[in-house]
């Protein structure tokens, strides 16, 4: 699927992508039958693995940014090095309890920002260490512990990721 | 060698894939929907500029661009149109690198827009070459800043589309940039359908809304949602409505746009409008639209199921069950087709696809009957709610005040959501419920059958009022396999549908003869799959023989096949193609004279559109030819004494065709020495069926009372009536006549004795 992708749109990585393809290939002719499936096999998984082109929805990467006030809401920033996803669904900021999925969604420069909007009055109730998730879409509700929480996301880390927990700093800027 | 291999593989792989096919038992013949038609298809692009409109309810002003497909001669139009609006994707891409993209409106220097207008071109080549004008709309500067609003941008889509229709409603009057007079008098502006896909989706329920806010200046025939999202949960009703789910939609993952189903059913109670749901086994969120298919655009296309570890909906999973971009935009091609055609164009020749009398996909869509379901509600005058399984009063009393019953069942409970129904879902659980509800929105509620026991079973009465069910043809309900119950996982479930009727006769049909709708719903994928969705099963009642169909008493699920399991139900009905409108009401009243002459009267009430029919039948087949007539008002002069079988059968017909029907059957009973009956209404007896006495309300004093058997021998008389007149012991059960002689005249009743 990529390289159909990259023969039509030229880019660097599929020109990798093409690069070691075509190497593989070059073995495969060049040698005797075991070594050919082997070959085979291993260029076929990538293939598999390749023709996907998977995109998560929430970045493995993500990782919370700046918390600032603003007039009577706390903007509290999730970052990543990619721009997040941009589909249907919602993200939902969750710290202990609140949850929330008002926020501004911003890529420059390749960067993603999330930003959550808070009100402080439900801002100011949040305690220090309580755990920090960023969902893509609504997949708990207000009775799961954080066991099956983390459960959640570690067997869907496409949908949904822990961030830690919330700090003093976070909690009082 | 290698070539007999070859042939042996590929024959044993076929018989393989042949026989893995399901065998129903109703193969009916049902035109393909996806197949192209016959128009020569144009394709034009208007673009009047990337901030060209305002729309109240968003802050800053969005793109007025798209794209129409049309008949290319544009001879024979007024043409039905068909509006589409894509979802919320990505808007721009930088030119130089088109793998970086921006989330921005209007597009950066050096970054060009992402035409997610254009994805459905396929499927408007398809409605254009049969005739109808298509056109998709662009809706980029709504994605690019509606995550912060507190609508989402729903009330902007829905006004972008309307803001669309008044531009075309432009072109077809008095013309305009950049298409002259090209359209004029093209479009028909009272046929409208509209789909949507994700947010869009969503967003043209807003704006069907809207237009009816607006006094519906357009016809929107038909609503469409793809794979939508449904955040805020508006009820359209009145306008027949189709959704699409995709199982392996890896963006709305909850599939939460059956809400556009659930949610109506029951809302209007006049609501004649019909809603569809289609189930696409492996299909994703993104596929439907060839802009955000990987391979067939320059940017952000993508396979939205992320994970790769679902052995049914990861791609990277040998054996794995999704669908190929191919096969997903013939899957909606053919449905989306045959719903706009029958909607919007009116040809009702692929209700069978739709209304799941014919569960075999279109072989345009490249889908067995493994790979899609569907439900159909019909609308309030095509069916009779058995239960809706919508209160909790339900597990014991079901819509028709009939009492529910079960045997044997290891538990029998109602959920779904709501203020006063508990949730079925739990915990991190939520995205396999696509029905469900929250604490304060109510779900779709549902009754949990399970059992461990070969004569288990689930039994609904019906009332004697509505136990003629010849008006209706199939018996209907929706269920799914409840996995969280069901040991060993993956195990498909089957049960038995029995119906019974007054006299006792029953006769059983096999859920699996008619659905797969109790199939283990696939994959693995924590908190996500597997779901529960609910499907509809549809048995033709015809195919239930040797019961009374005039007197059906019982529906019962007899959990007779695997001797344990568990399964979800609700909306259990009977469906028929033409229902009693409820202003049709076929009664009538009949009087007698001395030579066995009826003059019959019907009070029938129609619609003032309608043109009604009258057929009866006097059940005297001794006066041969003369037993029935086709006047509203007729007489009919008897063969003589006896007791004989009215029935007066009303149809109302429009200019589509027959609407309603009804039936009134009434027995008379005519004594040898005739009595000139006066109407003396205010005369009642009392009890009837009676035992050992009668009370006659409303005689004065020196009335007198004549009970006659039929053969008009008189077994008792009363000349002074009092307040209770005793019957002799030595009278046996059965029907008698009651002569009432009063100084007005004399009132014939029926009176039966039982003791």
């Amino acid at each position: 699927m990529v390289s159909a992708f990259c023969f039509k749109y030229f880019s660097t990585k599929c020109a990798l992508l093409i690069y070691f393809k075509s190497i593989f290939v070059f073995f495969i002719i060049n040698s005797n039958m075991l070594i050919r499936l082997y070959y085979f096999i291993f260029l076929l998984s990538f293939w598999i693995a390749d023709a996907a082109n998977v995109n998560a929805q929430v970045n493995s990467k993500s990782t919370v940014g700046n918390v600032v006030r603003i007039g009577q809401n706390v903007e509290f920033t999730i970052n990543a090095p990619e721009p997040f996803y941009v589909g249907g669904n919602v993200f939902v900021l969750h710290i202990g309890q609140l949850s929330t999925d008002r926020y501004r969604q911003t890529d420059v420069d390749g960067k993603g920002t999330l930003t959550f909007i808070i009100p402080e009055n439900q801002y100011s109730h949040l305690k220090e260490g309580m755990s920090i998730y960023l969902s893509y879409g609504v997949f708990w509700t207000e009775e799961a512990t954080d066991d099956d929480v983390l459960d959640a996301c570690k067997s869907s880390p496409d949908k949904a990721k822990y961030l830690g927990k919330l700090t003093g700093q976070m909690l009082h800027k | 060698m290698t070539f007999n291999k070859t042939i042996f593989w590929g024959f044993a792989c076929t018989i393989l894939l042949v026989c893995t096919q399901y065998n129903y038992g109703i193969a009916q013949s049902t035109p393909d929907p996806g197949l192209p038609g016959t128009y020569v298809v144009a394709k034009d692009t208007f673009d009047l500029g990337e901030l060209a409109y305002k729309p109240d309810s968003f802050p800053n002003f969005v793109e007025l661009r798209g794209s129409v497909h049309y008949p290319a001669s544009l001879t024979g139009g007024p043409f039905p149109v068909i509006v589409l609006l894509h979802g919320r994707h990505t808007t721009t891409y930088k030119t130089s690198t088109p793998g970086t993209t921006a989330l921005s409106w209007p597009p950066a220097a050096g970054y060009q827009s992402i035409i997610s207008f254009d994805g459905y071109d396929y499927f408007a080549r398809t409605m254009a070459s049969h005739g109808y004008i298509v056109i998709s709309v662009s809706a980029n500067a709504i994605n690019a800043a509606d995550a912060s609003l507190s609508d989402r941008g729903m009330n902007a889509r829905g006004q972008l589309v309307q803001k669309h229709l008044d531009m075309w409603n432009g072109y077809n009057t008095v013309g305009g940039a950049p298409f002259g007079t090209k359209f004029v008098g093209k479009l028909d502006m009272k046929r409208i359908g509209t789909m949507g896909h994700s947010r869009g989706g969503e967003g043209v329920v807003y704006n069907a809304l809207l237009n009816k806010s607006l006094g519906s200046p357009y016809g929107i025939k038909a609503v469409l949602t793809l794979a939508p999202v449904d955040f805020y949960r508006k009820k359209l009703n009145g306008i027949p409505l189709l959704n699409i789910a995709p199982y392996c939609d890896g963006d709305v993952s909850d599939m939460q746009g059956v809400h556009f189903y659930d949610d109506t059913r029951y809302n209007d109670a006049t609501d004649t409008a019909p809603k569809h749901s289609v189930l696409i086994m492996g299909a994703n969120h993104n596929y439907f639209n060839t802009v955000w298919t990987p391979g067939s655009y320059i940017a952000g296309g993508s396979d939205d199921w992320g994970s790769t570890t679902d052995p049914f909906c990861s791609v990277a999973k040998l054996g794995n069950g999704r669908l190929d971009t191919t096969k997903q935009k013939a899957a909606f091609n053919a449905y989306g087709s045959a719903f706009f055609r029958m909607y919007v164009g009116g040809d009702t020749s692929f209700a069978p696809i739709l209304e799941v009398d014919d569960i075999y996909p279109p072989v345009s869509s490249k889908l067995d009957t493994t790979q899609v379901y569907i439900s159909y509600h019909p609308g309030k005058n095509k069916r009779r709610d058995i239960n809706r399984i919508d209160t909790l009063v339900n597990t014991s009393i079901n819509t028709l005040s009939g009492a529910v019953t079960s045997k044997g069942l290891f538990s029998s409970s109602i959920c779904g959501g709501g203020l006063t129904i508990p949730l079925c879902n739990v915990s991190t659980a939520l995205a396999k419920e696509p029905h469900r509800g929250t604490a304060t929105i109510k779900g779709l509620a549902q009754m949990s059958l399970r059992w461990n026991n070969d004569t288990d079973y689930y039994q609904n009465e019906i009332p004697v009022a509505y136990q003629n069910t010849t008006m209706y043809q199939s018996l209907s309900f929706r269920t799914t396999v409840n996995y969280k119950e069901t040991t060993p996982v993956g195990r498909d479930l089957d049960f038995t549908v029995q119906l019974i009727d007054s006299n006792g006769k029953s006769s059983t049909q096999v859920v699996s003869n008619y659905s797969g709708a109790l199939f283990y719903q696939p994959g693995t994928q924590f908190n996500i799959l597997p779901k529960t969705m609910f499907n509809t099963v549809k048995i033709p009642l015809i195919k239930f023989k040797g019961i009374d169909q005039s007197k059906l008493k019982y529906v019962r699920f007899l959990f007779n096949k695997p001797d344990s399991g568990s399964i979800l139900v609700t909306d259990i009905a009977l469906v028929g193609n033409v229902k009693p409108c409820g202003i049709i009401d076929a009664k009538f009243k009949d009087s007698l004279d001395k030579s066995y002459t009826v003059y019959f009267s019907d009070s029938t009430i129609k619609n003032a559109q309608d043109s009604l029919v009258w057929k009866w039948k006097f059940g005297d087949l001794a006066s041969g030819a003369s037993d029935s007539s086709i006047l509203q008002h007729p007489s009919h002069k008897f063969s003589g004494p006896g007791s004989f079988n009215v029935c007066l059968y009303v149809f109302a017909y429009r200019t589509t065709g027959l609407v309603c029907k009804d039936t009134f059957c009434k027995t008379i009973v005519l004594v040898p020495n005739s009595i000139h009956e006066q109407n003396l209404s205010y005369l009642n007896i009392i009890p009837n069926p009676a035992q050992n006495y009668i009370i006659v309300n409303g005689v004065l004093s020196g009335d007198q009372f004549e009970l006659r058997n039929l053969y008009g021998q008189t077994v008792l008389k009363v000349v002074n009536i009092q307040d209770r007149i005793d019957i002799p012991n030595n009278l046996a059960n059965g029907v008698y006549i009651a002569v009432i002689h009063t100084k007005q005249g004399s009132s014939v009743q029926k009176v039966i004795l039982e003791r």
